[in-house]
Formats: C-alpha cells, sequence, structure tokens
C-alpha cells in the first residue's frame, strides 16, 4: 500500500469515528468537514490513554470508544429529535447562501491543499523521530510496550508524557493499514495540520457571513423595500478572501514544521481556531462546540497545548458568565460549571502521566545560566523576533476597537481583548518556562522559539484578519443606523 | 462618516498585511517543496535507513541495550534509530554496548558506523552501507 493509499484510508477511519460526535457538537456545517477526521484524531488519543492506562491494544479501545460514543449520540437523537443536526432544529439557509459557503469551502480546501505540496520533500523532523513517531510505535505495541516506555528515564530525549493525540493517531494508522513508516505518519500530522488550519480559517467565512446579515439588515432600515444585498455582501467575500490568505499565512508562519511530523502547529491552529469560535463569534451552541473539538485538539498535542487551551476555556466561561443575565436562575453558573469540567478534562493526561509515574520531560540542553531578569530579557528577544505580525496587529486591534468597538459589540461579537487575553496566556506560559526553566538559555531559545510562537504569530494574523472582515461590514453601511446602535452610538 | 473612512482604511490595511504575509507564505511553502529540499531529505531518509539496517544486524527487536551518549551528538542520532525497536536502559550493566562512531571507508553509512560492544568485550560493526561523498546530514540539539 502506498503513503497516499494509507493516508486515505487512514482519514477515512478517524472521519468515521468523528462524523457522529463532531455532528452532534457542531451540527451540519461546512466547518464539520476538517473537524471530522480532527475529532477521529481526538478519540484516538483518548483510546491511547485508556490502553496505556489500563490495558489492551489501541485498536480495541479506539473501536469499543467510537462506537460507545456513537450508539450514545444515535440513542439521544432518537429521544430528543431536536437536537439532531439535520432536524427541525436545524437552519435553513437560502440557495445564495449554500452555494457562497460551498464555494468558500472550496477556496480554503484548494489552499490548504496547495500548502501540503511540500509533503513532496520526505522530510521527518528532528522531534518526529526523537518523539513523535517513537511514541506511535509505543502505542502500536500496546500497553505493555507504552507503560515501560513511558517509565523509562534512558529515554530522556523522548517526552514520554507529552500528551497522546499524534502518537495515537499514528499508531491506529499504521496499525490499520499496515504501514508502518515515520514518512507515513508524518503524513498523518500534515494533513490533522490542514485540517486545523481549515477550522481556523472557516472561522473568518462564518464571521464575514454574520456581518453580511448584520448590514444588510442596516441597509433594510434605511431602505426597506430594497431587494438581495449587493454591497452588503461584501464581508462575506472579504471573510473568504481573508480566510484563504491566512491558510497561506499559516503555513508559511509555521514554515518546515507544517510537515515534517513536528505537533506545534496543530495545537497553535486549533487553539486559534477555538478562539475564534469560543471568544470572537456570537457563542451559540454549535461554536462552542466547534471550539470544544479544537480545545480538545490543542490540549491532546502537547504540553502548550493544554495550558493554552485551559486558558481558553476558563475565558470562554468568563465571557459566557459576563454576559449570563444577572440573577436569572439556573443561567450565571452553568458557564463557570462547563469550564471547570473543561479544565479538568484537560488536565487528565497529565494528572495521568504523575500516576502512572512517567519518566520527567527532558533537560533542556545544558546547565541553567543567568537570573530571571536576564533570561526574561533573552526570553523577550528571542520571541519577538518570530511576533512581528504584532506589530501590525496591535495598532489595527487599538484602531479598531475605538473605531469599530460598538459595531463589534452590536453584532454580539466578542470583544477583541478576549482574544489578546488568549494570546498573552499561551505566551506567557511559554515565557515564563524559559524564565524558570533549567537550561542554558541561548541554546534553548535558539532551538525553540521558531515553534514555540506559531500560535501567537497565527493568532496575530486571525486578529488582523477579523478587523478587515468587521470593517469590510461597517464600510459598506453608507446610511442610516448600523441595527441595534443607538442614535448616539451611530 | 469619518468612521467609514477609517473603516475602509483598517479593511485595505489589514487585507493588504495579509496578502503580504500569504506571498511569503506562498514562496516559503514553495521553497520546501525545492528540488534541493527534496533531494536533501532522501538522503537523511537514507542515512537513517542505513543506520537501523546496522542496528537491526547487531540488536534483535525488544533487546535491552546502552547506548552510549558519551558524544551527546552521535548518541542522540543512535538512540533515534534504536528507540523504536529496541529497549535503551538506563542502566547499562550487563547489556549490550551501542556506539555511533565516525569511520572513513566503505561498510559505513555516509562515514558513520554502528559499534556493539558484548559484556564480554567483543565488539561488532553493524553491516549496511550507504555510500557517496555528501557528509551525514547534521543533528540539531
Amino acid at each position: 500500500m502506498s503513503v497516499t493509499t494509507a493516508a486515505l484510508a487512514a482519514m477515512a477511519v478517524l472521519a468515521a469515528s468523528g462524523t457522529l460526535p463532531v455532528l452532534a457538537l457542531v451540527g451540519a456545517r461546512w466547518v464539520a468537514v476538517p473537524l471530522i477526521p480532527l475529532g477521529g484524531a481526538v478519540i484516538a488519543a483518548v483510546a491511547a490513554a485508556g490502553m496505556v492506562a489500563i490495558g489492551g491494544s489501541l485498536v480495541v479501545w479506539f473501536v469499543a470508544l467510537a462506537a460507545t460514543i456513537g450508539f450514545v449520540i444515535v440513542a439521544l437523537w432518537i429521544l430528543r429529535p431536536a437536537l439532531r443536526p439535520f432536524g427541525r432544529g436545524a437552519t435553513v439557509a437560502s440557495a445564495d447562501d449554500r452555494i457562497g459557503r460551498l464555494v468558500a469551502f472550496t477556496a480554503i480546501a484548494l489552499a490548504a491543499a496547495w500548502s501540503l505540496v511540500a509533503l513532496r520533500t520526505p522530510s521527518v523532523g528532528f522531534d518526529a523521530r526523537t518523539i513523535w513517531m517513537l511514541h506511535a510505535r509505543w502505542y502500536a505495541d500496546g500497553h505493555a510496550t507504552s507503560l515501560t516506555a513511558l517509565r523509562n528515564t534512558a529515554l530522556f530525549f523522548a517526552h514520554a508524557g507529552y500528551p497522546p493525540l499524534i502518537g495515537g493517531t499514528v499508531a491506529l494508522s499504521w496499525v490499520i493499514t499496515g504501514v508502518h513508516s515515520d514518512r507515513f505518519g508524518v503524513v498523518m500530522v500534515a494533513l490533522l495540520n490542514a485540517c486545523a488550519v481549515m477550522a481556523a480559517a472557516w472561522v473568518l467565512v462564518d464571521l464575514g457571513r454574520r456581518c453580511t446579515q448584520w448590514s444588510t439588515e442596516a441597509r433594510r432600515q434605511v431602505a426597506p423595500d430594497a431587494r438581495g444585498r449587493g454591497a452588503g455582501n461584501i464581508p462575506f467575500l472579504v471573510g473568504v478572501a481573508t480566510a484563504v490568505l491566512l491558510v497561506f499565512v499559516a503555513f508559511g508562519v509555521a514554515g518546515p514544521f507544517a510537515t515534517n511530523g513536528y505537533a506545534d502547529m496543530l495545537w497553535a491552529a486549533s487553539a486559534v481556531g477555538a478562539v475564534g469560535f469560543g471568544l470572537v463569534l456570537t457563542a451559540r451552541r454549535s461554536d462552542l462546540g466547534a471550539a470544544a473539538v479544537l480545545l480538545a485538539v490543542a490540549g491532546l498535542t502537547k504540553d502548550e497545548g493544554y495550558v493554552t487551551a485551559m486558558a481558553i476555556v476558563a475565558l470562554i466561561a468568563l465571557r459566557a458568565a459576563l454576559s449570563s443575565p444577572v440573577g436569572e436562575t439556573g443561567r450565571w453558573w452553568r458557564p463557570a460549571v462547563f469550564g471547570a469540567l473543561g479544565v479538568v478534562g484537560l488536565g487528565l493526561w497529565p494528572l495521568l502521566t504523575r500516576l502512572l509515574h512517567a519518566a520527567p520531560n527532558a533537560p533542556a540542553p545544558g546547565r541553567r545560566d543567568g537570573d530571571d531578569a536576564s533570561r526574561l530579557h533573552a526570553s523577550a528577544v528571542s520571541m519577538a523576533a518570530h511576533l512581528h505580525v504584532l506589530l501590525l496587529a496591535a495598532p489595527i486591534a487599538v484602531v479598531g476597537m475605538v473605531i469599530l468597538g460598538r459595531v463589534r459589540r452590536t453584532m454580539g461579537l466578542g470583544s477583541d481583548v478576549w482574544a489578546w487575553a488568549a494570546l498573552a496566556a499561551g505566551l506567557g506560559f511559554v515565557l515564563v518556562v524559559y524564565v524558570t526553566g533549567p537550561a542554558n538559555i541561548e541554546l534553548w531559545l535558539v532551538t525553540s522559539t521558531h515553534r514555540t510562537t506559531i500560535y501567537g504569530a497565527l493568532l496575530g494574523w486571525w486578529v488582523v484578519a477579523g478587523w478587515a472582515v468587521i470593517a469590510s461590514a461597517h464600510g459598506v453601511t453608507r446610511r442610516g443606523r448600523p441595527p441595534g446602535t443607538s442614535p448616539r452610538s451611530a | 462618516m469619518l468612521s467609514r473612512i477609517v473603516a475602509v482604511t483598517l479593511m485595505l490595511a489589514c487585507v493588504t498585511g495579509l496578502g503580504v504575509g500569504a506571498v511569503r507564505g506562498i514562496r516559503a511553502t514553495a521553497a520546501q517543496a525545492d528540488p534541493t529540499e527534496v533531494s536533501a531529505w532522501r538522503l537523511d531518509l537514507a542515512y537513517y535507513d542505513c543506520l537501523s539496517a546496522q542496528v537491526h544486524s547487531l540488536v534483535h527487536r525488544g533487546q535491552t541495550v546502552d547506548v552510549s551518549m558519551t558524544d551527546p551528538g552521535p548518541g542522540v542520532t543512535l538512540a533515534k534509530v534504536v528507540a523504536p525497536f529496541a529497549v535503551i536502559t538506563a542502566h547499562p550493566s550487563g547489556h549490550v554496548v551501542l556506539t555511533l562512531v565516525t569511520r572513513r571507508g566503505p561498510d559505513t553509512c555516509l562515514g558513520s558506523v554502528v559499534v556493539a560492544r558484548d559484556p564480554s568485550g567483543a565488539v561488532h560493526d553493524g553491516r549496511g552501507s550507504l555510500g557517496g561523498r555528501r557528509m551525514p546530514p547534521q543533528t540539531p540539539l
């Protein structure tokens, strides 16, 4: 079996397991397409965790989990038809909407497919060999091998305690296809990367669509008999254009780490998508479902991923709590409970590795040098070299919040402050680790900041793209008052 | 009116910035598919395949071995090849010790040879070779 055929087969298996849970959480939306294999990867990660902790084989765990989850969802849909993604609760879109979104999805998918051209180069990165493909071999060999390896202090370079999504997915792909090459594993990681980037980009399409609805409503207030959308479609078009551009930007930011088996782009793009769905869009149930899938991916991919995902969960819960009507019985505490459950869920893998006495992560290279202040300075300088986009995003965000902040609120969108808080949380954690960590700081920074800043850079670019869409909506609302604004705010 | 002018200007600035970023991204992505890159990484794959063949000629699957980290660079390179199928131990006593050494001549992987030292003291070289005058890939730490 060729690597291409094996990759298609493995993606089909991931999709088969991920379809029902993703449809249940997200509904029948285009963004479900890239989320479905990611949902399958989450199930593979949970299967790997169960296999390591309890016993058995990865495939048995995967099949059992997928079947159980599918059974529960189908039972739920039978008992409560309103929850079905294609049932009466589903919204009916116009033909224009459907065609527009089909074109948007095709454009984003083509951009992602082209960006995978780098897979022509058969690169297997350093960490791909020492960490991710190695974990996959443990998981593919079953419980005993995995547990022994997890506890083996001689494998100091293998970061045995890193979360199991990539290892679990690659191991599953190897076992079900019989193709056990590192090259195949790298291709699977690249495909997951592309799915995560597509999901993050799709938020902009949804944003454009909602801005189009808002600006169309604004124009109808001025001219109630106006037909069609005309210039009101511009926000949607800007949303599609920026989404496509963001895909190319994302693969450029990640560089070789998008297609050489590293985990950094996967968690970073997933976290950026979660910020978009959970902290920027209007936080409908479906948006929160998409954010949940992406947060699970980020949290099960890498240590920085689960810490950042926890911060994003906390921010989503805080946003929801603040927007809940004060005093309404049964509302205010729900975000706190869901947020706490999310944080606990994301913390299960690190807890499990402690309970299983996993070997500690590799000591970063060299002996600790410098004091905290000098390390902070060196770290900030090194990270800043990869975050030039923030010099563009920050002033745009300031101008946007001053000029368009009220418009943004009337659209029901989250403040940009939420996105910046999520960005600060992710980068802040990395900075603290550099400052307080054990290693020779110069060597550590040289070998890592180009990857640990991918999340910050991607989110910076996403913020820029988001403001482009929102500004286009305000720009085409030429006369009259935008809906939802008071005369003073117009 | 002013706010709409600012909004349009903001949109153009954002789209322009994204456009520049996208062009750079496309160039960076295309550069990775460059024939030079393809050739270099094919050599990398062949190098590791060669080392893997040498290790397989010395160690059986699941065997417990010690990988010498006296020189960390070659040590980690060798560990990457050994770890997928053998058990690397932190307690070297009584186990085969594998070392990656540099040696000119035939029967090497671009000048690298895996050497096994048995607990009895016997030394064996791995079998498998990759010829050519190119240097083995760098091992960044």
